[in-house]
């Protein structure tokens, strides 16, 4: 099987994830379509969390980038963005993604958040895409800061 | 009660009558970032308005939505639930991301007696 690489770099918009969730299907047309949605759940909830999370001083250019790369025997995607280190947001982020690093029952993380979002009155949802892609698309998760950027990457075998 | 279209989401509302059902049929995508604006105060009059009669959530035919249709989802149920409605919720068995994302609402149950969800 030859290795795929798609990596693209867009400028963030409301139509950005929709977009990126149809070049995938057309990219990866022909293959097994449980391994399609999983790339299109993980990347959707990744780009949504750059969107939200991003950070750009004046000046800078600001923009997503997405990086996916399938073989025979793993799928991998990557998501990177500018973020602020004084941002509560991201600090929140960070810790989700800990949070579910250390969990070894993601039906579990997933039902309690389901619960979190029942008894708020106001609970948009947050950290409940990490946990999706983990939970229901089989991923690791794991992120780096590099200078201003924030990469979050993920990892599942399908060999 | 009007049908709701929003980008690619479609909700039909049926009314059986003789079954005393107000069926909501998704169907589409949903991926808006933030799609509890518009899903939440239209799911909200659907509560207001179905009277006495079981509401049931037919998801089906749904190909994607984000985590962020979720919370509108739920919090519609927690309206129901307030206002001791019956829901009946029905989910693809066929589509790997819909047993994982609406199975899980089965932790309502425990909270909530007149839901019932099931697979078809």
């Amino acid at each position: 099987m030859r290795k795929f690489n798609f990596v693209l770099e867009v400028k963030p918009s409301l139509n950005v994830v929709s977009y990126i969730r149809n070049l995938i299907k057309l990219f990866f047309v022909g293959y097994d379509l449980q391994v399609i949605e999983s790339i299109q759940v993980c990347s959707s909830e990744l780009i949504e969390n750059a969107i939200k999370y991003r950070y750009v001083e004046d000046g800078e250019e600001d923009s997503i980038k997405i990086s996916i790369e399938l073989d025979a025997e793993q799928l991998e995607i990557q998501v990177s963005n500018k973020y602020s280190a004084k941002s509560e947001n991201l600090l929140r982020l960070l810790a989700s993604i800990d949070r579910i690093k250390r969990s070894e029952d993601f039906e579990s993380l997933y039902k309690e958040r389901l619960k979190e979002i029942f008894y708020s009155e106001s609970d948009t949802g947050n950290r409940l895409g990490l946990i999706r892609i983990i939970h229901e698309c089989g991923f690791k998760i794991d992120y780096y800061l590099s200078g201003k950027t924030l990469i979050i990457k993920t990892r599942k075998n399908i060999g | 009660m009007e049908n709701l279209i929003h980008n690619k989401l479609c909700i039909d509302v049926k009314i059986d009558e003789n079954m005393n059902l107000m069926r909501l049929i998704w169907s589409g995508e949903s991926d808006d970032i933030s799609p509890s604006k518009v899903l939440s105060p239209y799911l909200s009059k659907i509560a207001e308005e179905v009277g006495n009669r079981k509401i049931v959530i037919e998801l089906y035919d749904l190909d994607f939505i984000n985590s962020s249709t979720v919370p509108p989802i739920v919090q519609f149920i927690k309206q129901c639930s307030k206002m001791n409605l019956e829901i009946l919720i029905l989910y693809s068995n066929s589509k790997e991301w819909q047993r994982y994302s609406f199975k899980s609402f089965e932790t309502f149950k425990i909270i909530y007696k007149n839901l019932q969800i099931n697979a078809v």
